[in-house]
């Protein structure tokens, strides 16, 4: 019970906290905006001479940005990534160490009051960009399947978690770990399915995703949610619940090894 | 004449300066290659893939494209090799007052900034943009002349001062704001816009901004058209034009923020 009001008071520490930067609400809500933007002048001119691509139509593709711009937008671990590899390297880590609560739980607890923020943010303006460039809101009216699609974007959202605490795990033992991060945004930003929907690519790369858990996170309850595909929750759950799991482990397991190796006086 | 030799000392000793610095980093030294590398790579597998779906985006060719993201590679590769280092530290150096230690150098001190941070190791990174413009001129399968190459170097220098002043009329705006960083999201996000879209395919307003007020429209875009041969004169005096444009309003403003400038958090 006291680890439970410990994870909400953190939760709610970090809603706050975001709630009092107004500027950077409006700024997500535009640079939203901007990837939507992106997509509209990129798809209408290639729809511009062709019906449907990869079993999309326009209308569909816009959809599908929208609804995956928004799930990556929720995400909030980026940042905390980068924050807590700062802290480590610049000896303040020490302040998580000292807590009655794992760092992994304390993440996990301050990503989930950041990302909650996030995600009325981001249903918002996505409201707003649907609005904006006449979309045609052709989502699932399937509840259940709406509630599939949401709990794929909450097991995603974990994972990411855990995946961007494993990157800043590796600041206790490299000096320099910006490279490394920016090296996997870029390459998470394809795997998510944020450049091009996987429907595109050859079918060996797409099945081979498939076992992977990007795959999962925004890309498939994108497609659910806007009625592009027929939702197979157990194998996906699988996936996503095992790579979890492998997660949760290694995290573990790095902060115990690596943290024998903080002196707390920085790098 | 005294003046270029004068700068053209103080260039190779910046660059000994910085090759001595780096030889020690390690990754740090190849990191801009590996990151940009990677972000144009996957930028090529988009379109490939789009392209095996469709023969055409707004009447570009998948060779077209692909002089597109080599040109603007090629420029960004020589933005991080030259200047970019120098001059997004210009925000960070006025809030926290270094600047001063610029301004009592007995040179021009935005020539001091932008260029004391050369990075070689994005110089690996014009191998690459080379490379992809091969294969897209490979793909597109048309005789390309040395007047073309010509053209094409020439314009790539223009595109490559335009871009630096672009940089350092964003970074100005620090020397009155206490927080830039909005603002210089909304340069990123232009960039990524630009270096994915090319200008043809802007419409309405938008080609009103990104050809004339955030020219980025126009960086990848007029290159790629003088290799593909299908470049206007017009583009050619309207690249020229706005890079004679912005590079005096970009020029003035430093000077003119400079002089309102209190030192430490101005």
């Amino acid at each position: 019970m006291k680890i439970k009001w410990t994870g909400l008071a953190i939760m709610s520490f970090y809603l706050k906290t975001l709630l009092t930067f107004r500027a950077n609400i409006t700024i997500q809500i535009l640079l939203l905006g901007a990837k939507v933007l992106f997509a509209y002048i990129l798809w209408s001119a290639i729809y511009d001479q062709n019906g449907k691509i990869g079993g999309f139509s326009f209308e569909n593709m816009m959809l599908y940005y929208v609804l995956v711009t928004g799930i990556i937008g929720i995400d909030s671990a980026k940042e905390m990534g980068y924050k807590i590899s700062d802290e480590i390297q610049r000896g303040v880590f020490s302040k998580y160490m000292i807590l009655p609560i794992s760092p992994s739980k304390y993440f996990l607890y301050e990503a989930m009051g950041k990302n909650l923020l996030h995600g009325v943010i981001v249903v918002l303006s996505s409201i707003l960009w649907i609005v904006l460039f006449k979309i045609p809101f052709q989502v699932n009216e399937n509840w259940i399947e709406l509630g599939i699609a949401s709990w794929f974007v909450i097991l995603g959202l974990v994972f990411l978690t855990l995946f961007h605490y494993m990157f800043a795990l590796f600041a206790f033992l490299i000096q320099d770990t910006t490279t490394f991060f920016m090296i996997r945004d870029n390459i998470l930003g394809f795997l998510l399915g944020g450049v091009i929907p996987f429907v595109l690519l050859p079918d060996q790369l797409t099945q081979l995703l498939k076992c992977l858990p990007f795959y999962y996170i925004a890309y498939y309850p994108a497609l659910i949610a806007g009625n592009l595909v027929d939702p197979n929750y157990w194998f996906g759950s699988l996936i996503m619940l095992i790579w979890i799991s492998i997660l949760w482990f290694l995290v573990n397991w790095m902060y115990q090894t690596f943290r024998i190796k903080y002196e707390g006086v920085g790098l | 004449m005294k003046t270029i030799s004068k700068y053209s000392r103080l260039f190779m000793c910046l660059l000994q300066m910085r090759l001595a610095k780096q030889a020690t980093s390690g990754i740090s030294f190849i990191g801009p290659f590996l990151v940009d590398g990677i972000m144009f790579g996957i930028q090529i597998l988009t379109f490939s893939a789009i392209y095996t779906n469709i023969t055409s985006i707004g009447g570009w060719q998948k060779g077209e494209i692909i002089l597109f993201i080599g040109s603007f590679s090629l420029i960004n590769a020589l933005n991080m090799t030259l200047y970019f280092f120098g001059v997004i530290s210009i925000p960070d150096k006025i809030k926290s007052g270094r600047l001063n230690y610029y301004l009592t150098k007995p040179v021009n001190s935005l020539f001091y900034i932008s260029f004391e941070s050369i990075n070689l190791g994005s110089g690996l990174l014009i191998v690459l943009s080379f490379s992809i413009l091969l294969y897209g001129v490979k793909i597109l399968n048309k005789p390309i002349s040395m007047v073309q190459v010509g053209v094409y170097a020439y314009v790539i220098i223009l595109m490559t001062i335009l871009f630096y002043d672009i940089m350092l009329l964003f970074r100005t705006i620090a020397f009155y704001l206490i927080e830039a960083d909005g603002l210089l999201r909304v340069e990123e996000e232009c960039i990524g816009l630009c270096m994915q879209i090319p200008g043809v395919l802007f419409q309405r307003v938008f080609k009103i901004v990104f050809y004339f007020i955030l020219p980025y429209g126009i960086m990848g875009t007029i290159p790629a058209q003088v290799l593909a041969g299908t470049v206007k004169r017009n583009n050619l005096i309207l690249a020229t034009l706005i890079t004679i444009l912005f590079t005096m309003v970009a020029i003035c403003f430093w000077n003119y923020s400079r002089g309102k400038y209190n030192s430490a958090s101005s």
